[in-house]
């Protein structure tokens, strides 16, 4: 446990996943930096000066895009004395990851279907060119 | 298909905020649109098997909605798709807005843009669902998040399920 004096603050990352449209995580993953936060944090939780090391970038604008990490359930933020430090929250960016493979796989079927109907429509409509394909 | 994810000279334009397929039909570009907006077309290939196709409302003009209802053969289970039609240009491209009623419902509309570009012998058709059905809220987010998102597959897992009734 941390002492009573270290400020913490939480969100819960469930509840998080439940509440924020599926939007708002795209559009806080549409920065290269954010991403670039995200990966890093892929790989365990971090301080966040570690975290702003790598983009040159002021601790104030690196805070900016923990912000709105945060704000889309993507991240959690806490203190522990004087230091900062993040961390993933898993369930939004497995919520972003299933809408893109959900759909993937939906328009793939859709449209393996509209092939197969252009196929038998053809067939239909035109003299049959080569031996008879399975309807 | 997912070679023509990141758009290039293919022709998927900068916005790239969504998934992005490619295909190739033996049809023409008016066979091809007409397949996606005459219900009876759609009656023929939209619905995956075990599925059949209820009402089906087209309202093609831009600014015109549309609503296809699907219902699980046997069983009681309905699902609708629906939207509002922002772009509707035959036989090269077609825009609207995109809304699961029922099991998949959610937050926000999302955008689906067919370009449709061929010969008379072939088509090529590419289908793009981006995630941001506001014009405006999609220009401000107009990078390639999907590349973070491919990678970030390898850290989290995909939650299938919602499908599993659509495929079995």
């Amino acid at each position: 446990m941390q002492s009573g004096t270290a400020r913490t603050r939480h969100i819960s990352a469930a509840s998080a996943a439940r509440s924020r449209p599926l939007d708002e995580i795209f559009a806080a993953l549409s920065d290269p930096i954010r991403r670039g936060i995200i990966e890093r944090l892929a790989q365990g939780p971090c301080s966040v000066t570690q975290l702003g090391a790598p983009y040159g970038v002021s601790a104030p604008a690196i805070s900016k895009h923990l912000g709105v990490l945060e704000r889309s359930g993507l991240i959690v933020r806490w203190k522990v004395g004087r230091v900062h430090y993040c961390r993933l929250a898993a369930a939004p960016l497995a919520e972003a990851a299933s809408w893109i493979e959900r759909h993937r796989a939906f328009w793939s079927r859709q449209l393996d279907a509209l092939g197969d109907y252009l196929e038998r429509e053809d067939n239909r409509c035109d003299p049959p060119s080569t031996a008879d394909r399975p309807e | 298909m997912r070679s023509a994810i990141h758009g290039g000279p293919a022709g998927i334009g900068p916005a790239g905020t969504g998934i992005a397929l490619q295909r190739r039909f033996r049809a023409s570009p008016h066979r091809v649109f007409r397949a996606w907006t005459e219900p009876a077309a759609l009656r023929e290939w939209w619905c995956p098997p075990g599925w059949v196709a209820g009402e089906i409302a087209i309202d093609l003009r831009p600014g015109g909605t549309y609503r296809i209802e699907m219902r699980r053969i046997g069983g009681g289970e309905r699902l609708a798709i629906s939207g509002r039609f922002l772009d509707v240009t035959p036989p090269r491209r077609l825009v609207f807005t995109w809304i699961w009623d029922g099991a998949f419902a959610e937050t926000a509309p999302t955008l689906v843009t067919l370009e449709i570009d061929g010969s008379p012998d072939e088509t090529l058709l590419t289908l793009r669902h981006e995630n941001f059905a506001d014009p405006g809220t999609r220009h401000q987010h107009r990078t390639g998040w999907i590349a973070a998102c491919n990678r970030l597959d390898r850290v989290v897992t995909p939650v299938r399920e919602p499908y599993r009734h659509l495929t079995d």
